[in-house]
């Protein structure tokens, strides 16, 4: 019984452990913050889409009730500029059905509520961000390898196209 | 032999142990941001030409203040990597607190400066619709995705702390400023009421807007003095044989031949200039920024040239803007369209700026003396003068390609002439008479040379 607690194989064995002690709880908390990016990514993504579907039903009523006679360049320059601000300026938005006035205005609050929805998502990918560097950090102090090896990791469950 | 045993394990664990915990070398990138390319600044400053044009408030002085600031942000995210010669402004404005990098710690100069621009962009054009936030992000995105994995991440992680904190830092100088700060949300004051009497402004047809930004005088300058402001206008006559009416003829006639089909070079050169229109264009500001981004490419300059090139210049706007605006509504000189309405009974005459397709065009909702382009374009023609000499050739293609204007590029000489005929074309576009232009380049050449003696070196 004496035998088996040698004090070369305890010493061992405690410097091991102490050793590698660092790695499961770094790894475990970077796959977590690497998904939290993903979906971060992904509700951007969300956005930008909606963002681009709501303009483009603007588009699409602007582009037909707007007058025939209605010089083509400055046709095209209100189509493009994609902003109810913008779109008001022109003499032409206030001969405009009201139907078609109403879903500029819907598209501006939409486009508003997509800003504020982007300011919190860059606010959290901020913080996250914070915390990943800071975890990047020490992977680093102890083997600079191994930060490529995880980096690859975090970057491969970042990218991961979103559902 | 079991005596052998112990140190010979113990040794081994040792060793295993040293192995396992020893920190790999680390290769790091020190270079000076004079070893950089010039692409982070270029690709930031394309896409501030863009957001500036598509954000609803961004007028020629409002963006040439944001331009100012987000030049002087990034000098300052790298001015400790820069060559020796150059100096933090910091010192210069007593109120600007600037973060210090620590002392002998190594840092990315580009990822400062990604990271100053993004925090800087998301700071100075918070109400960007989503549009352009989501170009912005993409931008700092790509550059970071790029460039986190050139140091390590120690200098990473300190190099974007410091960009961010440098942002933080000019952002809190911007708010202090009153009159300036967050004008994009208020480009009128409902309660200014023009002065009233014979010769003075007032609003203009066809729309009749407000007076825009009637106390932008009172923004905060970073260089230009109290003092620095223009003569007196002409005195108001309504004679004939007057200056002014002569100089009201002037304006009259070009735009009565140009409409007639003649004079096309001032045609062009009125339309080529313009940069009037929102949407259609970005602002006169903006103009120079988009001249600048070309020089820069021409010129494949350093990354330490091209920061430096953008700070000098948007300071200069920053500070045309102010002096201008200041100007304009001290004197309050009514524009030409009143002028020759009024005076010489040619009632039916307008301007040819911003065409709206029906025959119909507008004038600027400003006093009309100095002139603004004249102003920002021999401020930025000044500074570009500094620093890439007083004969250097340059092919304007800003425009290029566009095809609701003449925007077919047009080359100088040198910058001192691109100033004079961006100053001159403002009287065959109609907004302006000749003394508007002649002031506003004295004025912008006065400025110019205010930011050129900052102390931006030993």
């Amino acid at each position: 019984m004496k035998q088996n607690l040698n004090p070369v194989w305890c010493l061992s064995l405690l410097l091991l452990l102490f050793a590698c002690q660092y790695s499961p709880p770094f790894e475990d908390r970077l796959e977590q913050l690497a998904q939290a990016f993903h979906d971060l990514d992904c509700r951007q993504a969300v956005l930008e889409a909606d963002t681009r579907l709501s303009w483009d039903g603007v588009v699409e009523q602007l582009n037909a009730r707007l007058p025939e006679d209605m010089p083509a360049a400055e046709k095209q320059n209100m189509l493009t500029v994609r902003n109810a601000g913008l779109i008001r300026m022109f003499e032409t938005y206030h001969e405009l059905p009201d139907s078609v006035q109403e879903l500029v205005g819907r598209a501006e609050k939409k486009d508003n509520e997509i800003v504020a929805a982007l300011n919190e998502i860059k606010a959290q990918r901020s913080v996250l961000d914070q915390e990943k560097r800071a975890l990047f950090l020490n992977i680093e102090k102890q083997s600079a390898e191994r930060l490529s090896l995880v980096r690859e990791q975090f970057d491969s469950i970042k990218n991961t196209s979103c559902q | 032999m079991k005596k052998l045993i112990f140190p010979a394990l113990l040794g081994l664990v040792l060793t295993m142990f040293f192995t396992a915990c020893k920190k790999d070398e680390v290769v790091i990138d020190t270079l000076p941001a004079t070893d950089f390319t010039h692409d982070i600044a270029l690709d930031w400053n394309t896409l501030l030409l863009d957001v500036e044009r598509f954000t609803p408030g961004y007028k020629p002085p409002v963006s040439a203040r944001t331009i100012g600031y987000v030049g002087l942000t990034a000098y300052e995210a790298i001015v400790h990597g820069m060559s020796r010669e150059f100096n933090s402004l910091g010192n210069h404005y007593p109120t600007l607190e600037l973060p210090q990098p620590e002392a002998s710690e190594i840092y990315d100069w580009e990822v400062c400066l990604n990271a100053a621009y993004e925090a800087a962009f998301h700071y100075f054009f918070p109400t960007a619709p989503a549009s352009q936030q989501f170009k912005i992000i993409s931008m700092a995105d790509r550059w970071e995705s790029r460039l986190e994995t050139k140091v390590s991440q120690e200098v990473f992680n300190r190099s974007v702390d410091f960009g961010i904190e440098v942002a933080h830092a000019v952002y809190n100088w911007s708010k202090s400023d009153h009159w300036g700060h967050e004008a994009f949300l208020a480009n009128h004051d409902n309660d200014y009421v023009p002065p009233q009497g014979i010769g003075l402004w007032r609003p203009t047809y066809p729309d009749y807007q407000p007076a825009l930004l009637p106390h932008w005088g009172k923004v905060r300058t970073f260089a230009a003095a109290p003092g620095d402001g223009v003569d007196p206008p002409l005195s108001y006559s309504e004679s004939p044989d007057s200056p002014l009416y002569q100089e009201a003829k002037e304006t009259q006639m070009l735009v009565r031949e140009i409409k007639a089909g003649g004079k096309a070079e001032d045609r062009w050169i009125a339309e080529f200039w313009s940069d009037d229109c929102p949407i259609l264009t970005f602002t006169p500001a903006g103009r120079w920024i988009s001249i600048t981004n070309q020089i820069v490419e021409q010129e494949k300059l350093s990354l330490e040239d091209a920061v430096f090139t953008y700070a000098k210049v948007g300071l200069a706007l920053s500070d045309a803007g102010v002096k201008c605006w200041g100007e304009k509504y001290k004197h309050n000189c009514e524009r030409p369209i009143d002028y020759i309405r009024r005076i010489m009974l040619d009632e039916e005459w307008n301007t040819i700026m911003c065409p709206d397709g029906s025959g119909g065009y507008y004038t600027p909702n400003f006093p009309t003396y100095p002139s603004g382009h004249a102003t920002f374009s021999s401020a930025a023609a000044e500074v570009l003068t500094d620093l890439f000499g007083a004969d250097y050739a340059f092919t304007d293609r800003s425009h290029e390609g566009r095809t609701e204007f003449n925007g077919t590029p047009r080359s100088f000489p040198d910058f001192y002439t691109m100033a004079l005929e961006n100053a001159y074309s403002r009287v065959p576009l109609g907004v302006h008479f000749f003394m508007d232009s002649d002031a506003g380049t004295a004025l912008g050449f006065k400025v110019g040379k205010r930011i050129n003696d900052l102390p931006w070196k030993n």
